[in-house]
């Protein structure tokens, strides 16, 4: 797995844990988006925060920058620069840095966007989610399938390049015609960059408790089947290819901060819940927007809770999991380069049981998933879990 | 001490009468334990005992007592179980002992375990001291009950105790009782020795414990004993009581209980019933010894992991030491590699046995369906017990089949019998007799077919009388039955670890009940898996378990790696709970669903 960053290089990222509305689908921290003082107040302890960090990374190469949610888009275009800026003060922001951010359709406007882009932003990922306004009810999404394809012209109008889809499959009552649909008319608008997700479900959140109640109707498993296949042999023919299980992209256009991530890449994370990992340890700030607000004990830094200490053991078992979701997969050599263990010798009990059953691939030096193997990846992954 | 001043008692009751309720107080009110060791189910040593909320194995305890007579005196207190499986132990029990305290709870009354608790207790002439538990309850009727213990068990009502064995009210009462009412022991304090070992169990430092009774003449520390069953002789190492905890003595006479300990290695060198006598002068006679128990119930125990097999057999000698009903030997199976095939006193011995293997000595493992025993009859004249499905022979082989039959007694009340009596069809059982203890309470028997009984039968009971029924039952002999073995098969293979004997006339629906369940229960793999379930070569049920689709963790970044690790981990965890038969992970519990097929 040769990295695809520059050496010693760090990602950024940003999360605003604020959304004018919870999703019924989603679990990840967020809260209901109080007031613009409030929007300004977290960026003042973001900036704060950025300044405040430790002295061991100052000054490192960052080569990319993301703003997460959440809905980041509900920041002012003003307070992303302010961020950025501190940024720019505090690491070494390297010449083509891509910086993204998440936009959610019902929150922009061409103009909006013309001022994010003045602010730094030079790649936008649309939660888009559906083109169809059944399937985004069904989600409780706040944007209609109409305000979509306004957000995606106003981007486009305000001259971003580099523009990503987020779109959901094995949505409750979704046919695979109306996926395909959505995809075809997601194509038509040119992105450089498509997700496709499948619709997964933590029990406790309220989609879940309404399909365990028999109110709403998960897709069969074979439709589900049939929706993530054909949309990668259709985004396929459209040069739009896959390059991680639910990433695709025109050439040159894959995501490089996300890649930072499956390739065991180092990260820090600013603001509540954000996570970051460097060497073997990985934390996270205080999931609780007052308690961020409040800081650590001495307010220098975010309160904050260790995840993981990895041994190198362990380090390479996360590469391993995170490097197999990309289609390229492992280098064999390369992985015995960077973490001093041979792949095919110390897991060939998996490798050869999976291989044979047609879920892994050796070829030409790389270990990767098959195609099939692809969404039934946990069978494989979980394998090489010690 | 003299003769005169020891009792030697049980307490014996239906389940969750109040038994180890009443001997928590009495230990305390003796002050045999003081306030602050108290805890419930003082003598209920092992975890499972008191998760459960039941006693297993019977424990022996002394209790001195200053009567209001002034005088002090032994009581000599043995706890008993109160389950069906482990009625065998209550029989041990009771042969120590001069008198019983019967106690039936105030609101619940004479169940079926209440009566027969009594016969075995008068069949041993013992003195019998009826108490009411429970008075202080809401829906406690004391008055009715004593009524119905002197119109069922011809107790004198006058002479039955009242008490809360919660609160201690009436407990007084009956440590007056049982001085003035349990005769004390009768024995030769001068005569050669006899002691009867009514139970043992294995100490890794001292080897087989056995608790006795010394019927006559005395052991003292460093006589040589010997058994009178084998001959063997040992030195006795230890002698001592148990007040509640392990107190060594010189000496036990005529007339006490306690424990004794002589190096010996292996249990079955202390055999409960045995009477262990002194090698210089020995007993001319042993004691009346006790029936041996044999199992009722069969079952295959194999590892999970196929290594732990020597880690397995090594358990079950140490268990064994403790719980002389346990049998087992080894067997194989195609699906299952090595294991043990292993005879159990009924269901709750089965759960309790494999719960202390894989809690006490760390092993995961796979239980396989219960089996009774039948007895076939080939055409060649030849007959064989069978305990395992695998064995059954080819029907053309097959003359005739023979199960085991339980006389059940079942007591509810009256609006219940006709409940009671469409169950028992169901179970295909032979009505025997109905019997009206009371103008409310009645008594009704059945000849049931034991293998019935293990399935869920309890349950059922238990549902379809809102609690009210109890049961009773014992093996009353083998008939012949129209039986025929249900093979399942996974893809094609017939798993022999599944396969069960069942009645011919339920053979489709245990079939299509069966495979149904297990459906749900397999989870989905990477191919189809199809079950079959068939009689001989005919398949007479079929589901199948489509192939996974979809398995993924669709979004993994920065943020939740950590997480969805987690979920991996826990993946990685949930196929150590399966057992990988050809290509197909079985979930270990998919082997005993045949047990509750008929709760779907």
């Amino acid at each position: 797995m040769e990295a695809t960053w520059p050496q010693n290089s760090l990602g950024l990222y940003v999360h605003i844990p604020f959304c004018r509305r919870k999703c019924p689908y989603c679990d990840f921290y967020s809260v209901t988006f109080a007031d613009q003082a409030q929007l300004q107040a977290y960026t003042e302890r973001l900036c704060f925060e950025i300044s405040a960090c430790s002295e061991d990374y100052r000054g490192k190469p960052v080569d990319s920058i993301y703003f997460g949610g959440g809905t980041p888009s509900l920041l002012k275009p003003a307070q992303i620069g302010t961020v950025i800026n501190t940024m720019a003060s505090r690491f070494t922001l390297l010449k083509d840095l891509e910086i993204t951010m998440e936009i959610n359709p019902a929150t922009v406007n061409r103009s909006s966007l013309e001022a994010c882009k003045t602010a730094g932003i030079n790649r936008v990922s649309l939660g888009l989610q559906s083109l169809q306004d059944k399937e985004l009810r069904v989600l409780g999404r706040i944007h209609s399938a109409a305000a979509a394809r306004k957000a995606i012209t106003a981007a486009d109008a305000a001259g971003f390049h580099n523009l990503s889809f987020d779109l959901i499959y094995g949505i409750p009552g979704q046919t695979i015609t109306a996926w395909m649909q959505t995809l075809q008319e997601a194509v038509s608008f040119q992105p450089q960059h498509i997700s496709i997700y499948l619709l997964q479900l933590e029990s406790q959140v309220p989609m879940a408790r309404a399909i365990a109640r028999g109110e709403l109707v998960l897709p069969a498993e074979e439709d589900i089947e049939a929706m993530y296949y054909q949309a990668i042999d259709y985004l396929h023919d459209k040069g739009i290819v896959q390059y991680e299980i639910s990433n695709l992209a025109l050439d040159g256009y894959l995501c490089r901060h996300n890649l930072r991530y499956w390739q065991f890449g180092e990260y820090l994370g600013f603001g509540a819940a954000a996570v970051s990992r460097l060497g073997g340890r990985r934390w996270m700030n205080a999931a609780d927007v007052d308690a961020y607000m409040a800081g650590g004990p001495n307010r220098s830094e975010a309160a904050q809770i260790v995840l993981e200490d990895m041994k190198p053991r362990q380090q390479a078992q996360e590469a391993i999991i995170m490097g197999l979701r990309l289609t390229n997969g492992l280098n064999v050599e390369a992985f015995r380069r960077r973490f001093g263990i041979s792949l095919l010798q110390e897991f060939r009990p998996v490798v050869e049981r999976f291989t044979s059953s047609g879920l892994l691939e050796l070829d030409h030096g790389w270990l990767r998933l098959t195609k099939a193997g692809l969404l039934v990846s946990n069978q494989v992954l979980c394998c090489f879990v010690e | 001490m003299s003769l005169d001043h020891i009792r030697n008692f049980s307490i014996i009751a239906h389940i969750d009468h109040g038994k180890s309720t009443l001997a928590d107080r009495l230990l305390q009110v003796t002050g045999t334990i003081s306030e602050r060791e108290m805890r419930d189910q003082f003598l209920d040593k092992m975890d499972l005992e008191r998760e459960k909320g039941i006693t297993i194995k019977l424990q022996p305890v002394r209790l001195n007592y200053k009567a209001r007579d002034g005088k002090d005196y032994i009581l000599n207190l043995i706890d008993t179980p109160g389950h069906v499986d482990f009625s065998y132990e209550v029989s041990r029990s009771l042969a120590a002992c001069e008198g019983a305290l019967l106690v039936v709870d105030a609101s619940q009354g004479i169940e079926a375990q209440t009566l027969a608790n009594v016969y075995m207790a008068m069949d041993q002439d013992l003195e019998i001291i009826g108490i009411v538990n429970k008075i202080d309850l809401p829906g406690a009727d004391p008055d009715k009950v004593k009524t119905e213990m002197e119109d069922v068990l011809g107790i004198a009502s006058e002479e039955i105790i009242p008490i809360s064995a919660k609160t201690g009210q009436g407990v007084e009462e009956v440590l007056e009782a049982i001085v003035s009412r349990v005769p004390c022991p009768r024995g030769e304090e001068h005569g050669p020795l006899q002691a009867l070992i009514f139970d043992s169990y294995f100490d890794s430092y001292q080897g087989a414990i056995s608790y006795i009774r010394v019927v006559s003449g005395q052991i003292r520390r460093g006589d040589m004993i010997k058994m009178m069953s084998s001959g063997k002789v040992y030195e006795t190492t230890a002698l001592g009581v148990i007040s509640p905890y392990m107190t060594e003595v010189e000496t036990l006479g005529a007339g006490e209980v306690g424990y004794l300990a002589a190096g010996i290695k292996n249990v079955s060198d202390t055999r409960v019933g045995d009477t262990i006598t002194l090698a210089s002068n020995p007993a001319d006679n042993p004691l009346p010894g006790y029936q041996e128990v044999k199992p009722m119930v069969y079952c295959g125990l194999y590892p999970l992991e196929n290594n732990d097999f020597e880690r397995l057999r090594d358990a079950l000698d140490k268990l064994k030491l403790n719980d002389s009903s346990l049998f087992y030997e080894p067997e194989s199976s195609d699906a299952l590699g090595f294991g043990f095939r292993c005879g159990f006193l009924g269901l709750l011995h089965l759960e309790i046995v494999r719960e202390r293997l894989e809690r006490e000595y760390d092993l995961s493992l796979l239980a396989t369906a219960p089996s009774v025993v039948y007895k076939v009859m080939l055409s060649d004249g030849s007959e064989m017990d069978i305990q395992n499905p695998k064995l059954w022979p080819p029907a053309q082989r097959l003359e005739a089949v023979k199960e085991p039959y339980v006389k059940a007694s079942m007591m509810v009340p009256n609006e219940f019998v006709g409940a009671i009596m469409e169950l028992c069809r169901e179970k295909r059982g032979q009505y025997v007799n109905m019997e009206y203890l009371t103008s409310q309470r009645v008594m009704i028997t059945y000849k049931l077919p034991l293998a019935e009984i293990l399935y869920d039968f309890f349950d059922a009971l238990k549902s379809r009388t809102r609690g009210y029924a109890s049961l009773d039952y014992e093996i009353s002999g083998y008939e012949i039955s129209d039986l025929v073995k249900l093979d399942i098969l996974l893809n094609g293979e017939v798993v022999d670890a599944l396969s069960m004997i069942t009645h011919h006339d339920n053979a489709y629906y245990r079939a299509r009940a069966l495979t149904q369940k297990l459906r749900r229960i397999i989870p989905r793999q990477m191919y189809e898996v199809v079950i079959q379930a068939s009689i001989g070569a005919k398949v007479i049920a079929r589901e199948s378990v489509k192939a996974m689709r979809k398995d993924v963790l669709a979004k993994c970044y920065g943020g939740d790696i950590t997480r969805k690790k987690k979920l991996l981990e826990k993946q990685k965890e949930g196929k150590k709970r399966m057992k990988q038969i050809g290509h197909i992970e079985v979930p270990k519990d998919a082997f005993m669903s045949v047990l509750n097929i008929e709760k779907e």
